[in-house]
């Protein structure tokens, strides 16, 4: 459900009208006006003795049509309660208890996994949850901040709102998630000979900033400085090699002083890339195409489509991006299915079905079905 | 890119990838990690795992087990380690094992994980070290193709992992060769630290042996010079500071035959326990009131051979020690008492000065939960004189090692800043309690028409003992060292009616004095005297028939009793220790 406002009351009366069962858990999904006041939210959610997880993002998506304010309320069966998970600033790992999962389970849960994009070590997450879980669930989740990405708290529960943390709750709803970016590789292969953790240092043994610079010089009016950046090389993200799939896609979203390409997820060292290349057209196909891979059917008992779809590809594709969504919110609706799609604009975006590590994806699309 | 290179620059990126993720790091987790996380991140495996035989991770490792070492995701791990003949544990060096459980009738036998029932197991034999074990659900990503194309980085991944092995190997050596290191410093150390106390013992023991003739001089004397002056004379007062002062110095050098543990002392039965609870009450007045005594003392323990006196000054001396540490805050001492069965080392570990044999010790320990020490304190608290307190109280816990020293025991102290301290005093268990003093002899001489050779090779000792022993009428005979008086007992050995032999003479010693004149004539008396143990004096003497002994710095009065109780003793009736 979306509301407009976003407000502190509304939130609370429509998580009441959800009627929520005693095992459900409201998961709240803000757009960035509303940060301030999740405080006050989270107290007036706990007076009432309602469960909830949620973050905040730098927008909305509820059918054809993407919100920069309002919220998105959908209530989820949970197992256990939503655990926060935070990054040990010391050891870079992740400290916390994931929710644990009852064996003999007629289908594999879904893990929702929100986190503050800017947080360090976000692949030792996946990991951490990977070694957990294993293969016995599905994967959904999303990068959470601000469009300005500010150092700012993003992620909720009733114990507060946090930086560097993870949101992770898992619901008895088996996920039906699907992939798909719609790039493809224009040069390459580049490989990252020096990178700290989200930051391309080395492209071939050459300044990044400097070999990138290069290789996008016929597209480029002026060269390429801090101000400048995003929009000069919003068409030109990294891909890496996955096999089976899509390339991963690493997107750049700064450049240092020194040159260094800052990507929203980590960059291993020594992986091999490619500069890959997207039109609209190609792009919106591509959502298209992870609804249809999903082949839902009116018969299915869905709960929800959840979508986590890049904020930096809705800049990207600029107006055409209503057509993504309308793509989308098509598919759905031919597959017979009455759901509506409803999620976020991310700042990275999760997904596995457990047979995989979940990766945290760069502008991409990613579709959840979420059914009994 | 045409479409035949397309695969092959694929390969190429992966290969290039997996073979830079390998061997980065020495850290055998680690080096699992930085692989098979790469391999799972750009192929499509589900699962993959290190397994390594025992014994080529553990010295004392089982030759017929294999262990998990890493496996990506773990929670799909079934087993932690598998017996070597396990059907998992196949392939061999040729080159990859490979099943496909819609293929494969042995596919089942194989599987050592989680849901791994439905798809395609690929084993590599990691040389001698172990297996990689890797599954998919997709079985053209494990086809034969894709491992061969493996094969090389996983020996790769072989070499790596034996590096690390080694390395870790290194480690466990290096730090061994360290902790014994440390050890043998911290032998080398405590055997310091024990010569030093001996050294300190013995010079203690030299110095107090001195200081009492030069006390004896003093002290008796003053005593004469005291009976001298008649009525209330001016000088009274002065003669009396200098009996005061005589007897503080007396107690000094007490203490440091304590210390050296040669201090004068009579060990009989005695029960440990009764005795520790009986201190507290005492020490009343001395113990603040929000310190509570817990008592956890056993009853019913044997009793240890011990001088009453010296254990009682040495629990007094710990309880208040415990009592300070804790100060006015609210607080609880423990007093406990046990038996243990002590080895060589844990007796070496503890406090004593010397060797001390392993075997059964009795014990009583005091405990409290007060301040602690450091180890630097810690290591400092049985030095003389060494205190942390604004006004230290003389050898303080140096008394304490001397008196438990002396009776053939050691001390151990635990104690840390803020977490308290404990000493536990060891007394060694002796299975026969010593025998009962004689009763004495009724007496059958004129004792005061005596005749007593006085033998010292102190002129002060003889002058004070010859005034003495003349005002109390005995008829007195000097001798200056040993040679001396055996030189005038030989001329006439019927003269004397008692001999009076210092212990300690440079030319010819007490006991050699009292073994030649008992040689000549078993009847006489003869009684010796020392700042020394009179335990370990008459011990050597024992069945000789000694008839006294004396400790050094002495009155006129203990003398003049002493010798006469000892002139009452003509016949010995005892066979062993001294005789009455």
């Amino acid at each position: 459900m979306y509301l407009p406002s976003g407000g502190v009351n509304d939130i609370v009366d429509a998580v009441e009208s959800l009627a929520p069962g005693r095992l459900d858990r409201a998961m709240i999904l803000l757009a960035e006006p509303s940060q301030p006041g999740v405080p006050e939210l989270i107290d007036a959610l706990d007076a009432r003795g309602i469960g909830f997880f949620g973050a905040v993002f730098p927008g909305l998506i509820s059918g054809r049509a993407q919100h920069q304010e309002g919220a998105i309320v959908q209530i989820l069966p949970l197992i256990g309660e939503p655990a926060v998970l935070h990054l040990d600033p010391q050891k870079e790992g992740w400290v916390g208890s994931p929710p644990d999962i009852p064996i003999g389970l007629k289908h594999p849960p879904t893990i929702c996994v929100l986190v503050d994009c800017l947080a360090d070590n976000i692949s030792g997450l996946l990991v951490t949850l990977f070694n957990h879980y294993a293969n016995s669930v599905h994967y959904f989740g999303a990068g959470a901040g601000n469009s300005g990405l500010r150092k700012e708290p993003s992620v909720f529960t009733r114990e507060g709102i946090f930086r560097n943390a993870a949101v992770v709750a898992a619901t008895r709803l088996e996920a039906t998630v699907r992939v798909r970016h719609g790039w493809s590789r224009a040069s390459g292969p580049f490989v990252a000979t020096r990178t700290h953790k989200n930051h391309i240092q080395e492209l071939n043994w050459e300044n990044a900033g400097a070999v990138y610079e290069r290789l996008l010089e016929q597209d480029l009016t002026s060269p390429i400085t801090q101000k400048n950046f995003f929009q000069a090389t919003k068409g030109c993200p990294f891909g890496i090699d996955k096999e089976g799939q899509e390339d991963v896609v690493r997107d750049p979203i700064r450049i240092t002083d020194k040159g260094e390409l800052v990507c929203l997820s980590d960059v291993p060292e020594n992986s091999v890339l490619h500069v890959l290349r997207g039109d609209p057209d190609s792009l919106v196909s591509a959502a298209a195409e992870a609804v249809e891979a999903s082949e839902i059917t009116a018969e299915m008992k869905l709960r929800a489509c959840l979508v986590s779809d890049c904020y930096s590809r809705a800049l990207m594709l600029g107006d055409d991006f209503s057509k993504e969504l309308g793509a989308v919110a098509d598919r759905v609706e031919q597959s017979g299915c009455s759901c509506t799609p409803e999620g976020v604009l991310a700042l990275g975006e999760i997904a596995s079905d457990g047979e995989q590590l979940p990766e945290f994806y760069n502008k991409t699309f990613v579709v959840g079905f979420l059914h009994e | 890119m045409s479409e035949m290179q397309l695969p092959i620059t694929r390969d190429i990126q992966l290969l290039y990838e997996l073979s830079l993720a390998v061997g980065r790091t020495l850290d055998l987790n680690r080096c699992c990690s930085d692989f098979l996380t790469v391999l799972l991140a750009r192929k499509n495996i589900s699962y993959a795992a290190v397994w390594i035989q025992d014994h080529h991770l553990l010295r004392e490792g089982n030759k017929d087990e294999v262990r998990l070492v890493y496996a990506l995701p773990r929670s799909r791990a079934r087993e932690a380690t598998l017996p070597l003949s396990h059907p998992a544990m196949c392939g061999d060096s040729d080159g990859p094992y490979r099943s496909v459980s819609s293929e494969d009738p042995e596919y089942r036998s194989r599987i050592c994980e989680h849901d791994t029932e439905c798809g395609t197991l690929a084993i590599f034999r990691l040389g001698e070290l172990g297996w990689l074990r890797l599954f998919s659900r997709d079985a053209t990503s494990l086809s034969d193709r894709e491992l061969v194309k493996l094969r090389n980085v996983v020996e790769k991944f072989t070499t790596a992992i034996e590096a690390s092995l080694l390395h870790q190997r290194i480690l466990y050596e290096i730090e061994e060769r360290r902790r014994s290191e440390e050890e043998r410093a911290r032998l080398e150390r405590q055997v310091l630290h024990a010569q030093k106390l001996e050294s300190l013992g013995i010079l203690a023991g030299g110095i107090a042996h001195d200081f009492n003739n030069l006390l004896v001089g003093i002290l008796g004397h003053a005593e004469l010079a005291r009976a001298d002056v008649a009525g209330s004379a001016p000088v009274l007062e002065s003669l009396d500071a200098i009996v005061k002062a005589s007897e503080k110095a007396a107690d000094l050098c007490r203490q440091m035959l304590a210390y050296s543990g040669k201090a004068s002392h009579v060990v009989r039965p005695t029960d440990l326990g009764g005795m520790l609870r009986e201190i507290p009450a005492l020490m009343k007045a001395a113990i603040s009131k929000s310190i509570r005594i817990r008592d956890q003392v056993q009853p019913d323990l044997p009793p240890v051979l011990a001088d009453v006196t010296q254990m009682h000054q040495l629990m007094l001396n710990l309880i208040t020690n415990a009592s300070e540490a804790i100060g006015d805050a609210p607080g609880v001492i423990t007093l406990s008492t046990g038996i243990g069965n002590y080895t060589a080392e844990e007796m070496q570990r503890s406090a004593s000065g010397r060797r001390l044999p392993p075997g059964l010790y009795e014990y009583f320990e005091v405990s409290d939960d007060g301040c602690g020490m450091n180890e630097e304190t810690r290591l400092k608290i049985f030095d003389p004189f060494y205190s942390t307190k604004f006004t230290g109280r003389g050898l303080g816990l140096a008394t304490v090692l001397g008196i438990v020293r002396g009776h053939g025991g050691a001390i151990n102290v635990k104690s840390a800043p803020g977490e308290g301290t404990s000493v536990q005093v060891l007394l060694p268990v002796t299975e026969t309690a010593p025998s009962e003093p004689a009763a004495p002899v009724a007496p059958d001489v004129e004792t005061s028409k005596a005749t007593i050779l006085v033998v010292d090779d102190e002129e002060i000792v003889l002058g004070v003992a010859e005034a003495m022993l003349r005002r109390a009428g005995f008829e007195v005979q000097r001798a200056l060292g040993g040679a001396r008086a055996l030189d005038m007992f030989r001329q006439d050995p019927a003269r004397f009616d008692l001999l009076l032999v210092d212990l300690t003479m440079p030319d010819v010693g007490g006991f050699e004095v009292f073994r030649q004149v008992r040689a000549v004539r078993e009847d006489l008396p003869v009684l010796l005297y020392s700042g020394y143990d009179e335990q370990e004096t008459t011990g050597r003497l024992a069945g000789q028939r000694l008839t006294g002994f004396i400790h050094k710095p002495f009155s006129a009065r203990q003398l003049v009793d002493k010798v006469r109780e000892a002139l009452q003793t003509l016949r010995p009736t005892a066979d062993d220790g001294v005789d009455r």
